[in-house]
Parts: C-alpha cells; structure tokens; sequence
C-alpha cells in the first residue's frame, strides 16, 4: 500500500501497483524506499481529481508498459479512444482540463492521451468560428491579421 | 456537459497544447491557427507539428501550383526542421525561375527524405486541365538539373527518389563527385508503385546517373 496526499489534505490509500501506473510516483518508489511509509505529498492534485485519476489507474493496473516514443508515429493522428476510456473521459470540461494536468504531473501517458485526444475530438471538422463558438473564445485578430492569415494559408482552402 | 465550454489552449502550458495540435494535419492546423493569437501562437512555435510526414494520398495530390502555398507554408514552419518532403513539379505551370525559388529553401533545410515527380505534360488528375503546351524535353532536363543542383546540397538528405514523365539523361559529373553526395546513388529505385497512382508513365533512367 502507498499513501498519498492531495492539495486539499485527504489521504489515498492505494496499492502499488496501481500507484505505479505513474512514472512520477513509480520513480519516487523505486528510488526512495522510505516513500512507502510516509504519505506523498501530491500538492498540484486535488482530492476529487485524483480519485478520477487513480479510477483510470485503477482499471489499467494490469496494462503492459506504455509503449516508448519510437512507436509515437502509429499513435500519431489516431483520435480513436476505448470504451471504457471513453465512458471515464466524459466529464466535464474543468475536470477534463484538471484530469489533463494531473496526468502530465504525474506522468501517466496514456492518460495524457485520452484527455488530449478528447480535446481533438472536440476539435475536429469544426470551422474556426464554430470552435470559438463551442469553447467561447474571443476573437482577438484585427481584421488585417485575419485577411493576413487566410492569404498565408490559402493552400488549405478547398479540401 | 453541462458547464459552460472554457479555451483550454492558453491556460495549458504550451507543449500541452501542442500535444493536442499534434493530433491535425497541416491542413487543419492552417485553419486552427484562425481561431484566435493564443492558437497561432501554439501552432506557429512547435516546429514539430508541421512536419508531414504523410505520404498519403491527399500529399500525394499531384497539382503542384495547389501545393506550392502548403509546400512554403510547412518549409518556413517548421524552420527548415522536416524530415520528409514530396515535391510534385509539374513544368508548364512552373517556370524555371520559380523553380529555383521551390528547390532552394531545401538546401538549407534538414530534409532526409526526398520525393520529387517532374511532369512535362499538363494533365493534373481530378481538376480541370490547365491550358499551355506541353514542356520540352529541353525544359525537363533543365528541371532534373536544377533538382540535382540543389539536392546535392542538402546535407542532411539520405533518401532521394526522383521520377520524371520520361527518361532524362543527365551527365553527374556537373554534380560533383557521386561519392560525396549526400545520399547514395544506389539508392535510386524505380518507382514503380507511381504507375498505379494515376502518374502514368513514369519512369526514371538511372544508367547515366549511376556510372
């Protein structure tokens, strides 16, 4: 069992191996043994988002390792996300943005993955009005920099 | 979801963003890059994302002038840092001069992986025909020199494949000694597989160039 402690001061209980789903913790574990017996300090993590992160942690425990980067160009582009990790993503968007740094924080790859592919998603096919539109942003270019930009990049009209 | 949509993009950390850019091709990033300063800016610094390396049919569109935008686009983008480049020349609509201007930014570039199809004839597959006579067989030698000129050059390359419409003969020594080239002479391979992709009549002539 590992322990550890969120920004918000709750403690997790957590078995190892799942724990160990996160490289940073993984790391932790492996090179200092008395980390078992005290509760790490997570302070970038709050306790509802880590107990979102140690769910997926929790049904991935028995996952083989992550691939390494050589194999980054077959993920590349592939927005495809799994069932389960598709019913566990459809949060809602503070959470996904929480569930994305948290993942990053505590260097779970795959998890990184599904949340950044989630945003792609979102994403995709959409006209760039139609994704100010959706996430509320601001257009911030004056009309000469847009015209400047749709010159720029005309080659991708049409497609 | 209920709650309202936010902008994730400025409030991640830049490669955070990027890592989600990295799921669009060049052509969608050249649209996303509209949505606002915070995008563009995302899009603009991670060199990375502009590297495409994509030789799917869509890239493998052979109407070079459609190209030649995306082409400079990507080569200014990625600050010369790509790792594959395809290079449809079609010689009516490109004169010699522009040419040049399409083959120099290489030589500074870190290009490993060169495609490059010459067409003399005007026919450009799934759009309308462009008028103009055919190119010369004068103009597709002068064409595969300019190639040559510039790809001798570029000190990174270890892959050139080059086709041309019809056989060109080309004397290397004006290139150089073939030993020091940055890539292998050897390595020229018939493109066979091109004749399927609508390029009918492709084929190269390697025995001047491999003497």
């Amino acid at each position: 069992m590992v322990q550890l402690s969120t920004s918000d001061n709750e403690i997790f209980n957590v078995d190892r191996d799942v724990a160990e789903r996160s490289v940073l913790l993984k790391t932790m574990l492996d090179d200092l043994p008395e980390a078992e017996e005290n509760p790490i300090p997570l302070s970038n993590v709050s306790s509802n988002v880590l107990k979102k992160v140690l769910e997926y942690c929790a049904h991935h425990r028995g996952d083989p390792a992550p691939p390494t980067d050589e194999s980054e160009e077959s993920r590349k582009r592939t927005t495809d996300i799994g069932d389960w990790d598709s019913k566990f993503i459809n949060v809602d968007q503070e959470m996904l943005f929480e569930i994305i740094l948290a993942a990053n924080y505590l260097d779970i790859k795959p998890l990184l993955d599904v949340g950044c592919k989630t945003v792609a998603n979102m994403i995709k096919g959409k006209t760039p009005e139609e994704i100010r539109k959706l996430f509320n942003i601001q257009n911030d270019f004056t009309q000469e920099e847009e015209e400047q930009i749709k010159k720029e990049n005309e080659w991708a009209e049409d497609r | 979801m209920t709650s309202s949509m936010f902008d994730v993009v400025p409030k991640l950390p830049n490669e955070l963003s990027a890592q989600i850019f990295s799921f669009f091709n060049v052509f969608e990033l050249a649209k996303l890059e509209r949505v606002s300063k915070s995008w563009r800016n995302v899009i603009r610094t991670n060199p990375i994302l502009w590297k495409d390396d994509q030789f799917d049919e869509k890239v493998l569109d052979p109407c070079a002038l459609q190209h030649e935008g995306k082409y400079n686009a990507m080569l200014e983008k990625c600050d010369g840092k790509i790792d594959k480049v395809f290079l449809p020349l079609f010689l009516p609509f490109n004169t010699q001069g522009k040419l040049e201007s399409l083959l120099e930014p290489l030589a500074k570039s870190e290009v490993k992986d060169l495609w490059i199809v010459i067409r003399k004839d005007k026919t450009c597959p799934g759009r309308h025909q462009h008028g103009g006579p055919n190119a010369s067989s004068k103009q597709l030698q002068d064409a595969v020199k300019a190639v040559l000129k510039v790809v001798v050059q570029c000190a990174h390359l270890q892959n050139l494949r080059l086709a041309t419409t019809e056989s060109v003969m080309v004397n290397t020594k004006t290139f150089g000694d073939p030993k020091k080239w940055p890539f292998a002479a050897n390595r020229f391979k018939k493109l066979s597989y091109l004749l399927k992709s609508s390029l009918s009549s492709t084929y190269l002539s390697w025995q001047e160039w491999n003497e």
